[in-house]
């Protein structure tokens, strides 16, 4: 059974249908005229054997419209994920929401809130706690970095850690060659991984991409075809022209990958910033991202391709009024669209640094917009008429069996958020809800244990590990 | 016919109003008027001050500064051809940048670049995916204050100590101050591998660069 997740049963339009057909057409207008290049030969070969135009020299590729219809067609709406565990596989797409974790590059330290980077020793526990936490479905990276190791295979290490400490689906990328070694690794451990395909904007995909995305869909294992523009840079300052930009490479992936092997299944994803145009920084906090992702949504929607926000994030290097208010206006954006995946769990500082307690923080906002996505329940139950008659003017409803048996179901029971009275707060230390988010980490991290790999399986991940180091570090 | 304030009035204009083909025009007029192409280069440098004034207030914005800095750049080129024939340099702050060998990311690095042009250097720009020799010739050619080296990712970033340690072999480290920067480039690996400088982002360069060249 997998995990249930989230249902959203209305999801908003931000575009009107003519808005979005003029936006698919103006898609496979660029891909028709502009084209993308791959920096791959076999992908070139892959491209042109499907119909489509190639320039070798450049590498830039021109895609027929019907080509591109037909390749959309491919791709399922719905697909499941085996995790390690079965009461952790997911059941992707439809009208179905989870949410997965943030990556970090450092670490913000549990104790002191120190920025610093990450040894290997601290992603076990960490991965530990996203295992720990209801709200999230899949598990990425806490930190791409960790001390100790070279940049070229600090991937494979963390890896290694993610799968020994979660029994959950964890979500990988394509970069530095990783890919073939985590497809390894899932093999050993018996369960899917959910891979990563990123073209760099405006319209290109690069060499390592292509080869990490191919990787992991010929094992079988699904993708997110994940841009990430940056508005004003390397897209459009206009938010519908990225909107246009960022599709054509979602849909120049989608033929790459069907081509490859149809009826793989993918994600459409993306984490679009906005040029910060005072000092030049990319910049995901604003609402501007919100909005892209719900149209993302839309557009995942309507082709029927299941949606992934890679986001919503926060700008604040600090656990902030800000950090809360930029991601839960984006995060409210995005699930009342319909999207299928969410990444919320744990970033500050755009996604270089990752907090322990942001994370459970993070928990507690997504199991407050699942509440919302759950709406008012109106039937024949929840309108009591029958209890409100027997209560009658200036009864109680507090002590009838009607209370007892619904108010678990209608209300979302915040762990994190403060409720107690004045007195009673200020004489538990005046404390605010990061000093209890801490606690909980804290707690969750030193009492949840998650199943040990097989001793077979976790001998394997070491082989693989050092086998990556060889082959890697002695070129 | 344009006096000679006149012309000069308008290639300023012409950078204010991020005009490219206009700016250069005038730069032309100016050397046809007989105009010292040093005197015309003041205009330009005093207004891409003005500019960054304005960015520096928070009245203008980056695409302000890049309309203004391709603008210059086009009349700037026209007179140091005439320049070239006179004297060697004529400005006196220069920047050699460019991003790694293996790194194709350009966007931060032209940043960069066009906020140095604001600040009234010369700058050199190498592109992308920029091999070492290639730094250490631009060093010795055009004797800059600075260097600047951008790479985006952490494995692109090694190649930043490959620079430095080529500097250092070929005696020519102390000739230069090297400033890094990147996405992953952190002040950390700035300091481990021997840079004298890092930035954040592209003000942040240019504080540090200044400072730098005047330490």
């Amino acid at each position: 059974m997998p995990l249930p997740g989230h249902v959203c049963n209305n999801p908003k339009d931000l575009l009107t249908d003519l808005e979005m057909d003029t936006i698919h057409a103006s898609t496979l207008e660029i891909l028709g005229d502009v084209g993308v290049v791959f920096g791959d030969d076999r992908a070139l070969e892959i491209l042109k054997s499907g119909g489509c135009r190639v320039e070798h020299s450049t590498g830039r590729v021109r895609f027929p419209g019907q080509l591109v219809e037909e390749c959309l067609q491919l791709c399922p709406s719905r697909f499941s994920i085996k995790a390690r565990n079965p009461a952790y596989d997911l059941d992707v797409g439809g009208d179905r929401l989870y949410f997965q974790s943030h990556p970090g590059l450092y670490l913000s330290d549990l104790e002191t809130g120190e920025r610093r980077e990450a040894s290997l020793q601290d992603i076990g526990p960490l991965v530990r706690l996203i295992d720990a936490l209801d709200e999230i479905h899949l598990a990425i990276m806490p930190t791409a970095t960790i001390a100790e190791k070279h940049p070229a295979v600090m991937t494979e290490w963390v890896t290694a850690e993610q799968m020994r400490n979660t029994q959950k689906v964890t979500a990988h990328g394509a970069f530095h060659g990783c890919a073939r070694w985590v497809v390894e690794m899932a093999a050993v451990t018996e369960q899917q991984v959910y891979g990563q395909i990123n073209p760099v904007s405006p319209l290109h995909y690069p060499q390592d991409q292509i080869e990490g995305g191919l990787d992991f869909v010929s094992a079988g294992h699904p993708i997110c075809i994940l841009p990430g523009p940056t508005l004003g840079a390397n897209s459009p300052a206009t938010l519908a022209g990225t909107l246009v930009l960022q599709n054509a490479e979602h849909l120049a992936g989608v033929v790459l990958v069907q081509l490859f092997r149809p009826e793989a299944p993918v994600t459409l994803a993306s984490y679009p910033h906005v040029m910060d145009m005072r000092n030049g920084a990319p910049c995901i906090g604003g609402v501007e991202v919100g909005l892209l992702g719900a149209a993302l949504a839309q557009i995942g929607r309507r082709y029927g391709i299941p949606s992934h926000p890679e986001f919503p994030m926060t700008d604040s290097k600090a656990l902030d009024e800000q950090t809360a208010f930029e991601k839960a206006m984006s995060l409210v954006l995005l699930a009342e669209a319909g999207a299928n995946l969410i990444s919320n769990g744990g970033a500050l500082e755009v996604e270089k640094m990752w907090s322990p307690v942001q994370l459970v923080i993070d928990n507690e906002l997504n199991g407050m917009v699942a509440r919302i996505m759950d709406g008012i329940t109106v039937d024949a139950n929840t309108i009591a008429l029958d209890v409100i008659k027997e209560v009658g003017p200036s009864g109680n409803f507090l002590e009838t069996k009607h209370t007892r048996r619904t108010w678990r179901s209608e209300q979302f029971l915040p762990v994190l958020a403060d409720r107690v009275g004045f007195e009673t707060w200020k004489a538990q230390g005046s404390r605010d809800i990061t000093h209890r988010a801490q606690e909980r980490a804290m707690e969750l991290i030193s009492t949840h244990e998650v199943p040990p790999l097989s001793e077979h399986q976790d001998k394997e991940l070491d082989r693989i590990v050092k086998a990556t180091e060889r082959e890697k570090l002695t070129l | 016919m344009a006096t000679n304030t006149e012309i000069l009035a308008n290639l300023r204009k012409a950078v204010l109003e991020y005009e490219d083909e206009q700016a250069a025009d005038w730069a032309e007029r100016a050397i046809e008027a007989g105009i010292s192409p040093g005197e015309a280069l003041d205009v330009l440098i005093d207004t891409i001050k003005q500019i960054g004034d304005g960015y520096g207030r928070g009245d203008l914005f980056l695409p302000d500064l890049i309309g203004a800095g391709a603008a210059m750049k086009s009349a700037a080129a026209v007179l140091e051809e005439e320049i070239k024939k006179e004297t060697a340099t004529h400005r006196s702050k220069t920047l050699v940048i460019g991003t790694v060998a293996g790194d194709v990311h350009d966007i931060g690095k032209s940043l960069v670049a066009t906020m140095f042009i604001g600040a009234g250097y010369r700058v050199i720009d190498l592109g992308i995916d920029v091999p070492t020799h290639r730094f250490l010739e631009a060093v010795q050619e055009h004797g800059p204050d600075l260097l600047g080296l951008s790479a985006l990712l952490s494995t692109t970033a090694l190649a930043q100590e490959k620079v430095i340690d080529a500097l250092v072999e070929s005696g020519l480290r102390n000739k230069v101050k090297v400033l890094v920067g990147g996405g992953a480039v952190t002040r950390e690996f700035a300091d481990r591998i021997g840079a004298d400088g890092h930035a954040d982002n592209a003000s942040e360069a240019v504080e540090t660069g200044e400072r730098l060249r005047q330490s």
